[in-house]
């Protein structure tokens, strides 16, 4: 009799850590993400040239963490986390198109928790060595220079037009991730 | 207004900064309005060209600057090299942009050193590449295969900017609702084929493709292919493998005929040559005649002795000599018969190989004069008339010494002694062969008269003698000579000659 009750939970687990495992390919869904961005501000960018800012993504940091698919998907976990703290502020640009950006941030709160699933599973955090930047680290203070950036500008028009161009850059980067990590 | 500017100066003087006050006076006098433009980006093959065109068809710029700056970048404008005082209106700044990034572009227009034109263009090299992934379909039983094909021109990109373009996602459509999305990756400069199979017969399918990284809209995807899936369709190979038998079931049949009608000679004839030795020579019918005898054409020279007895007006009688011809015993005897006297003049009796010969084709006698002037005359007796058709020989001077010159190839001329010489008449049909081939000369040596040209005869001998020279061989078919000794009129000689068997024989 245990065996006959044991059989299914052992199934479901097993389901589920497959299900599980194929639900961490989150390509599709960031390119979803990177389309809405693109589409719902309509306004030129030209009047706002000289708002331009530099963030320094960093870059270098991300790509030297691509080795192992667990670190990439806390990393990309990351990202979409603070991406979605930043355009749930209250002072998002009012030009820009309501319904895809309550769109995207319906799909980043889905991909998150999709995510946080594939991160319970296999994680294991490295301790920060001396000498060098863990990649959260990094994207935490990447993030923070968004958003002194924003309250700086007042979170003008411009300013919210120079942020989404990030992002939309930032979610390019991240669908090469998650492209690298499924292959 | 002058005035009133100067004295608005005079005022911000004391009232306001100076540099602001600076800048907008300067702005004031001396800014001119720049002229607007409108930039178009094209990107075609992972290549981007900006161009542009002006508003207004004011003063025209000498030449352009290009300038660009990324929207995450806070540096200044950096200037395009290639494109740095070009008179061109395009640029191309595929190597300066990154697919990822958003770029500022700006086209300033310069005549001289005075700025006339201003314009700028935002441009995201990720959304604006229209160039979709080329695809193909092969359907065959309950399955599609589609090909995606690497574009050429992707390779000519930065390493960088291809992973962005490392992926192709086809969508496939159907009428019976079926829709599907596969995610193909991307070999590097290789076209890729994937399968989809567990598909419904008789239904219709379509196929679009685009970049994975693009934005999805009808300019980033490829045209629709559609292929309908049908029992008949397993092949393309049955198809062939129909075709196939078809064509050599109407090939072969042809083929079998073109070969019977080749055999039975109605196509294609070959000439079949007979073998060289039933090859005969175009040959003239007649007797056999051996290579090593050589044959010619004994030409008998007649020659007439001048006498007294000749008129005047027979001088000019060689033409009343005819020629005839006697068949006899498959030989052709041809002689003249002369109805005058012949003068002096030589005859030249020319034998004829062919039976086909027109008698009226025979010469004329010529007039020769004498070969030699001998001793003997010549005499010799013509004919009688024309209910006698004998043919007499003219015979030339006979000398001492039989002699004979060729005047030419085909005649001879023949200076007979009569003394050592036959006579003869030949006109009897019996005559062999033999007989025919001899030559039949006067041997009397006495004068012979003639019969001149009326026809009256006189104490002559009127019939011709004949020798046998065995010098000459002609042609049974020449005749040589014939006698009228059945001639009542032919006056014999009062020598001794024996007419018996038509000879005169001494």
């Amino acid at each position: 009799m245990t065996s006959w009750t044991l059989l299914p939970v052992s199934l479901m687990l097993l389901c589920s850590s497959i299900l599980g495992s194929l639900g961490c390919d989150l390509t599709q869904a960031l390119l979803e993400d990177f389309s809405l961005l693109h589409q719902m501000s309509t306004f030129s960018l030209g009047p706002c040239w000289k708002d331009r800012a530099s963030f320094n993504f960093p870059k270098e940091v991300m790509e030297g963490c691509q080795l192992q698919r667990e670190n990439g998907t806390v990393i990309v976990h990351d990202m979409l986390q603070q991406i979605f703290s930043i355009f749930t502020l209250n002072a998002t640009s009012a030009a820009w198109n309501q319904t895809q950006l309550i769109q995207l941030l319906t799909g980043l709160d889905q991909q998150l928790e999709q995510l946080e699933r594939c991160v319970m599973q296999d994680v294991e955090w490295e301790e920060p060595s001396l000498g060098s930047e863990h990649p959260s680290l990094a994207l935490k203070n990447y993030f923070q220079r968004i958003s002194k950036y924003l309250q700086d500008k007042e979170y003008s028009h411009c300013a919210w037009e120079i942020v989404r161009v990030e992002m939309r850059k930032i979610f390019l980067f991240m669908s090469k991730l998650t492209r690298k990590l499924r292959d | 207004m002058f005035l009133n500017q100067h004295t608005l100066f005079i005022g911000l003087l004391f009232f306001s900064p100076w540099e602001p006050i600076c800048f907008t006076w300067s702005h004031i006098l001396m800014d001119t309005p720049l002229q607007s433009c409108i930039l178009t980006m094209t990107s075609h093959n992972f290549q981007h060209i900006l161009s542009w065109k002006l508003n207004s068809s004011a003063t025209m710029p000498a030449h352009y600057t290009v300038s660009y700056t990324a929207m995450s970048d806070d540096e200044e404008w950096k200037a395009v090299e290639s494109c740095t005082n070009i008179t061109k209106s395009s640029c191309n700044m595929t190597d300066i942009y990154e697919n990822s990034e958003t770029y500022l572009s700006q086209v300033t227009g310069f005549n001289g050193k005075e700025k006339l034109v201003e314009c700028m263009h935002t441009f995201f090299p990720m959304t604006d590449i229209l160039d979709p992934p080329e695809v193909s379909l092969y359907g065959f039983k309950d399955a599609v295969n589609i090909t995606v094909y690497y574009p050429a021109s992707l390779s000519q990109i930065k390493n960088k900017e291809k992973e962005l373009f490392s992926a192709v996602v086809i969508k496939v459509l159907s009428s019976n609702k079926f829709n599907e999305g596969l995610t193909v990756e991307m070999d590097d400069k290789e076209n890729v084929t994937t399968t989809i199979d567990s598909l419904i017969l008789n239904s219709n399918y379509c196929v679009s493709a685009q970049w994975e990284s693009q934005i999805s809209k009808p300019e980033t995807q490829s045209p629709l292919k559609c292929i309908v899936l049908s029992s008949s369709q397993e092949s393309g190979s049955e198809d062939i493998t129909a075709i196939s038998f078809a064509a050599c079931f109407i090939s072969f049949p042809i083929i079998i005929l073109v070969i019977l009608l080749k055999k039975t000679g109605y196509i294609c004839r070959k000439q079949t040559h007979s073998p060289k030795a039933l090859d005969f020579p175009p040959v003239i019918p007649g007797p056999l005649q051996l290579p090593y005898v050589k044959i010619t054409r004994a030409e008998i020279i007649y020659k007439t002795k001048k006498k007294k007895i000749f008129n005047d007006s027979d001088d000019k009688s060689d033409s009343d000599c005819e020629s005839t011809e006697k068949v006899e015993n498959d030989y052709t005897m041809n002689g003249f018969t002369c109805r005058s006297q012949i003068q002096d003049s030589t005859l030249c009796l020319k034998g004829y190989n062919s039976t086909d010969l027109d008698p009226n084709e025979l010469e004329s006698p010529e007039v020769d004069p004498p070969l030699a002037d001998t001793d003997n005359a010549t005499s010799y007796e013509l004919k009688i008339g024309a209910d006698k058709s004998r043919v007499c020989q003219m015979w030339s001077h006979l000398s001492e010494g039989s002699t004979f010159s060729s005047r030419s190839e085909d005649c001879f001329n023949f200076n007979v002694n009569l003394s050592t010489v036959f006579m003869g008449d030949r006109g009897d049909d019996q005559e062999s062969e033999e007989d025919a081939a001899q030559i039949l000369l006067p041997v009397q040596e006495d004068t012979i008269s003639l019969v001149d040209s009326e026809g009256t005869e006189l104490k002559h001998i009127t019939h011709a003698t004949c020798v046998k020279t065995p010098l000459f061989h002609f042609p049974s078919k020449e005749y040589l000579c014939s006698e009228n000794a059945s001639s009542d009129e032919s006056v014999t000689s009062e020598s001794d000659m024996d007419l018996g068997d038509g000879y005169i024989r001494r």
